[in-house]
């Protein structure tokens, strides 16, 4: 009789009071830790392209509008300021991921008119380069499945009952998530049939 | 009588955990499953059994040797799905690679797709860069495998792979520290039953005391009262109220604690994740961090 009495108590105090709290703080470092990796992602590419924007640049009779499209498109997207705090600013999210976007659509044109070129494709930097910007595009696209993944973790656990509580007192809002029409422009890297039944 | 409700009690507080700890995401369907863990994977034969078994022998041998673990996908096709989501999805399941060090590499050949991917763990990229996977595939996959010839493909691609590994110098043993990311994020389940067992512990003592100093009711309206100001504390004064009354309510309740604890500290250890599968002798380090390196490429 006592026992269960002892028993009841500490489970309603325990579930009620404080269940939770550290559940946000690790939710929330993990978002932290998401965005950070997509943000390191998107730095990748950009400092690759100098190279791969140079190494073309030497191909007589390239067409010099997509070389000047992408190399206009990086400017824009590394001028936003990317501080800790564009994750949770919706309308900052949103330019942030459009600039990345045509970024992306640029590098892509340049891509596939450089199927063209057959001294490009057998010129083994470039090569190289064209293979680094793939993996670049592929862990870009993986950061960015695992943000969404974590903000969606953060969002729906602080939703939830009795973390909500928790998270009214303490001032946890939801965070902002990636868009899917971006989603859907940013899942057309650049196609590269490394010259496979071509050659 | 007592002692079924209390068992019920502390059945209902389990179930809700594990409700909630129960909510795994799923992956989209029509799409490859994720195959069980396998050093050499080949459901439809394409290598013969003594290649398979010369890949797979020279796979653990290096595996002894090194540390790294390396695994092979032969599949007809990924289609819809590109292979290199595919290839992830693995990765992601699998983990392969020493625990705190991470180095895992992936070999996903799509034979009807015509397609090959090397995926390399985060450690690893040092060693195999995008680049290098691909002049791994360029050089040593493609010349074999059209010529159908895959066994000897894989063997070539392997041992030139084992040399850049080699070269990169990675520490000996069997790793065993946790890797930087940290353990996985606990489930909301794991978190409740994580956070009570230590207020179990304590709440014994506590209610023994009580009980003698208070005596029966008294412990009741105390135990009622402090949890009605630990909720309070965190929420509100309705919700506060409702905590101390239904506190109250079940603390008549009677039966033996240590028969409801043991229930729920059993249980306890029991649905933490299970962790790495196994397949024939072949087990998971479980810190391969899969993030996206590696190089695709097609014959």
């Amino acid at each position: 009789m006592q026992g269960l009495r002892r028993f009841a108590v500490i489970i309603m105090a325990s579930l009620l009071a404080g269940c939770g709290y550290n559940g946000i703080q690790s939710r929330d470092q993990a978002v932290s830790a998401a965005w950070a990796e997509v943000l390191s992602q998107y730095q990748r590419r950009a400092d690759l392209i100098p190279n791969i924007v140079n190494s073309v640049k030497g191909e007589t009779n390239f067409e010099q509008e997509t070389l000047t499209r992408v190399v206009e498109a990086r400017a824009r997207a590394t001028s936003i300021q990317v501080t800790p705090e564009l994750a949770n600013d919706p309308v900052a999210l949103q330019k942030f991921q459009q600039a990345q976007g045509q970024l992306s659509s640029a590098l892509s044109r340049l891509l596939a008119v450089s199927e063209n070129y057959p001294n490009l494709k057998s010129n083994q930097g470039f090569q190289d380069l064209r293979v680094e910007l793939e993996g670049t595009e592929n862990r870009i696209a993986i950061a960015r499945n695992r943000y969404i993944k974590a903000v969606q973790d953060y969002n729906v656990f602080i939703r939830q009952v009795p973390q909500n509580f928790t998270a009214m007192v303490f001032g946890y809002k939801e965070k902002p998530q990636f868009t899917v029409e971006n989603e859907q422009e940013l899942k057309k890297p650049p196609t590269v049939d490394f010259g496979g039944t071509k050659k | 009588m007592h002692r079924w409700i209390a068992s019920w009690v502390a059945l209902c507080a389990l179930l809700l955990s594990l409700g909630a700890a129960a909510q795994a995401p799923r992956g989209a369907d029509g799409l490859l499953a994720v195959p069980p863990l396998a050093r050499v994977y080949d459901p439809e034969h394409y290598l013969a059994t003594a290649d398979r078994a010369a890949l797979e022998s020279k796979l653990a041998a290096f595996e002894a040797a090194h540390g790294s673990q390396i695994a092979i996908l032969l599949v007809a096709s990924t289609k819809p799905e590109p292979i290199e989501d595919f290839a992830h999805r693995v990765g992601e399941a699998w983990k392969i690679g020493r625990r705190g060090i991470g180095d895992g590499v992936l070999i996903v050949v799509a034979i009807q797709d015509r397609a090959a991917r090397i995926d390399v763990a985060r450690r690893l990229e040092g060693a195999i860069p995008d680049a290098a996977a691909y002049r791994l595939i360029r050089e040593q996959m493609s010349p074999h495998f059209r010529a159908k010839d895959y066994a000897g493909g894989l063997i070539a691609t392997l041992d030139a792979m084992f040399a850049l590994i080699t070269a990169e110098g990675l520490p000996a043993g069997a790793g065993g520290i946790e890797p930087a990311g940290g353990a996985p994020p606990s489930t909301p389940g794991e978190d409740a039953i994580r956070s009570l067992i230590p207020f179990l512990i304590g709440g014994m003592f506590f209610g023994a005391i009580l009980r003698r100093l208070l005596g029966v009711l008294g412990t009741t309206l105390a135990a009622g009262g402090v949890a009605a100001i630990v909720a309070y504390l965190f929420s509100s004064l309705v919700l506060a109220a409702v905590a101390g009354l239904l506190v109250f309510v079940l603390a008549s309740f009677g039966g033996p604690m240590m028969a409801a604890t043991q229930v729920l500290g059993g249980r306890g250890g029991g649905f933490l994740p299970g962790g790495m599968g196994r397949g024939g002798g072949f087990s998971s380090g479980g810190g391969g961090d899969f993030s996206g390196g590696g190089a695709s490429g097609n014959w």
